[in-house]
């Protein structure tokens, strides 16, 4: 009876215990931006308010997900001295897409983040992503990797944002919810304060889990 | 001339690449342990952003543009992959320069030279002289100072880092921690440029 | 090496392949893109009014008032009105030199593109809300903040005068600084009633750092953003000039 179970985990299936992992590494223990330090420039760039870290995540989780399925199906049959600009061709195509849906469909938002959609191309978790793990895994795996280290990115930046935008402007998403005395934390809207956030964070996160701490 | 003069210093300075708009961070945080691979990386992005940033005006002007090559016709949709196309070109070639010239420094690089492709701030760049519809001329003057401004600021933190290797600094704070930290002060006092206009001492 | 030229027709495939899926998207989506920008637009100009019966929160709305109440038309500086008709169009594309772009139609006038005319070949466009028997008329300026461009759109009531509403917007300026000018609800409304010219027919709306001396034409400025602040008011200076001389001609009309 033990046997098949054992067996039975290590074929994964479509969500067996490896593939919970590639959803959940991401979040914690090997969080794209406070533990791999991809993905900074965005981060500190949008995070000032949580409607535009939402749109961020989401077309990240997007551009990451779909661009690890393709160049995972495509990996067999890329020539290795190009690999680099294939990734780069279906990474640009992919956020040119989101460009063009965004202005179609979420104009404020498209308005609001202007060229920072385009650089998602050179955000370095979507290539990261491709490099360490499309390329030498299956399809469906490489999916929920995309997926997890999306999820984890837009974990960290909705976070910084919540912070950013209920001190610096007393609001979530729009609303009201700090109480009219409240008077208005004015470095929290300045970009420079998304760096001590994301210091604060990352000393949290290592504070909690001593494993993380940088031994160098 | 003098308009792309205050572009040059406006871009180095007051519009700084990593501490206004924080554009290059990955490359920024991981090659400033030391001060030489930081000058060899700076100098590598100033030569990278000063090239692409005309080339790429040229393409989005002749070839992309409403009505560029035919009436009507309007390829903007393309702009994202010509722009990424060009800046892997370019760093290739760089890369072959710099293999020949120094191979030392190519080697104490390493993976960051070809990681220069996908440098926020040099896609950024472009990207920036596209919507702020600069003239041929002002987008050198841009590619220039705003390389300029990336390795000011890399230096200037690679410098620190090496300072602080003997600091006491809380295990959880040390490496990542206090590199953001200190990037956002640095940030802060840069903030203090924000009003100096070049063209008032013309 | 024979994988040299399979490696260039891998590449040729998938650029070919992508430029498709692209053009097809670009083309199919575009115009919805269009249409939203032309929408901001209007919601902008419709929110300097200050008249509770519009209804904001939906596109929908705003594009009936908008169709319903409001006609546009453009002047030149020295009075010339053009309305919306082919024969105006032209004669305002005929000034189209040195890089400006033409329009297709009235509505895709732009300050940005007039800007790249030499002032005397420049038109600007005015909004007349009608309600009832009452005009609210809204003016496009545009100038210089701290780090770039900034623009608003200013309702004027029918003396041609009194501000009625304002709505500023700006390329770059700093979050919760400069920013404010089209973030801050309580900096706009203080533009309210305020009077743009003076008894002189000069522009005299000011806004000021220390503290309000003249209450027809001082506005409270938002502290941190003393460049920004000036760069408001020396856009009102060099704007509200080129509508003088159409102010003049429609006052004694």
């Amino acid at each position: 009876m033990a046997e098949t179970v054992v067996a039975k985990e290590k074929k994964g299936g479509l969500l067996g215990k490896e593939e919970m992992k590639l959803l959940k590494d991401p979040l914690h223990s090997n969080n794209p931006v406070t533990i791999q330090v991809l993905g900074i420039c965005s981060a500190l760039a949008v995070t000032g308010s949580v409607y535009k870290s939402l749109v961020m995540s989401i077309a990240l989780i997007f551009v990451c997900a779909l661009s690890s399925l393709i160049i995972s199906l495509l990996r067999n049959s890329i020539p290795n001295a190009i690999r680099m600009i294939v990734q780069l061709l279906v990474i640009a195509g992919l956020v040119q897409v989101v460009e063009i849906t965004l202005g179609a469909f979420a104009y404020s938002a498209y308005e609001q983040l202007s060229v920072f959609i385009g650089l998602i191309i050179t955000n370095c978790i979507v290539m990261g992503r491709l490099e360490a793990f499309a390329m030498g895994n299956k399809p469906w795996q490489a999916f929920l990797d995309g997926v997890g280290n999306g999820l984890g990115y837009g974990f960290i930046l909705v976070a910084m944002a919540i912070v950013r935008e209920m001190f610096g402007k007393g609001t979530f998403m729009g609303w009201q919810i700090m109480p009219d005395a409240y008077v208005l934390n004015n470095l929290m809207v300045l970009p420079a304060s998304s760096l001590f956030v994301i210091g604060v964070f990352i000393w949290i996160q290592r504070a909690a889990d001593p494993s993380l701490v940088d031994k160098s | 001339m003098g308009e792309s003069f205050n572009i040059f210093i406006k871009a180095a300075f007051i519009d700084n690449m990593i501490l206004a708009y924080f554009l290059g961070m990955c490359s920024y945080l991981a090659v400033s342990k030391t001060v030489k691979t930081a000058v060899g990386l700076g100098l590598a992005v100033i030569f990278v952003l000063g090239m692409t940033m005309p080339i790429n005006w040229a393409i989005n002007t002749y070839l992309l543009a409403d009505g560029a090559i035919i009436e009507g016709v309007n390829l903007t949709f393309l702009r994202l992959i010509l722009f990424i196309a060009v800046i892997a070109s370019m760093v290739q070639l760089v890369e072959m320069v710099i293999e020949k010239v120094s191979p030392a420094l190519y080697n104490s690089l390493g993976i960051f030279l070809p990681l220069i492709t996908v440098n926020c701030s040099i896609l950024g760049g472009s990207l920036f002289a596209v919507s702020r519809e600069y003239a041929f001329g002002e987008s050198i003057a841009f590619g220039l100072g705003s390389g300029l401004g990336w390795f000011l600021a890399i230096i200037a933190i690679a410098a620190i880092r090496e300072k602080l290797r003997t600091a006491d600094i809380p295990p959880a704070l040390r490496g990542l921690g206090i590199a953001f930290i200190l990037t956002g002060l640095m940030g802060m006092a840069f903030m203090s440029l924000a009003g100096l206009n070049p063209a008032d001492f013309n | 090496m024979e994988g040299k030229s399979n490696i260039y027709l891998y590449v040729l495939k998938m650029t070919l392949v992508m430029a498709a899926i692209l053009a097809v998207l670009s083309n199919s989506l575009d115009p919805i893109t269009q249409q939203n920008r032309a929408d901001a637009k209007k919601k902008a100009i419709l929110s300097c009014i200050p008249d509770d019966g519009i209804d904001l929160s939906n596109t929908e709305s705003v594009k009936s008032v908008y169709d319903n109440s409001v006609t546009m038309f453009a002047v030149s500086a020295n009075g010339t009105v053009y309305n919306d008709s082919p024969e105006s169009l032209e004669a305002i594309n005929a000034f189209a030199i040195d890089g400006a772009k033409k329009y297709k139609t009235l509505a895709e006038l732009n300050l940005a593109n007039e800007e790249k005319k030499s002032e005397k070949n420049r038109v600007y466009p005015v909004y007349k809300y009608k309600k009832g028997e009452s005009y609210t008329y809204v003016v496009a300026i545009r100038g210089n903040g701290l780090w770039d461009k900034i623009w608003a759109y200013i309702a004027l009531e029918s003396d041609l005068n009194t501000i009625a509403g304002v709505f500023f917007d700006h390329k770059g300026e700093t979050p919760g600084l400069g920013a404010e000018i089209k973030d801050s609800e309580a900096f706009k409304t203080t533009f309210k009633g305020k009077k743009v010219f003076n008894s002189e027919s000069a522009v005299a709306v000011n806004v000021v750092k220390k503290g309000v001396k003249n209450e027809d034409y001082d506005v409270n400025g938002i502290a941190g953003a003393t460049v920004t602040c000036d760069g408001v008011t020396d856009m009102f200076k060099s704007g509200m000039a080129y509508y003088t001389a159409y102010f003049a001609k429609e006052k004694n009309s």
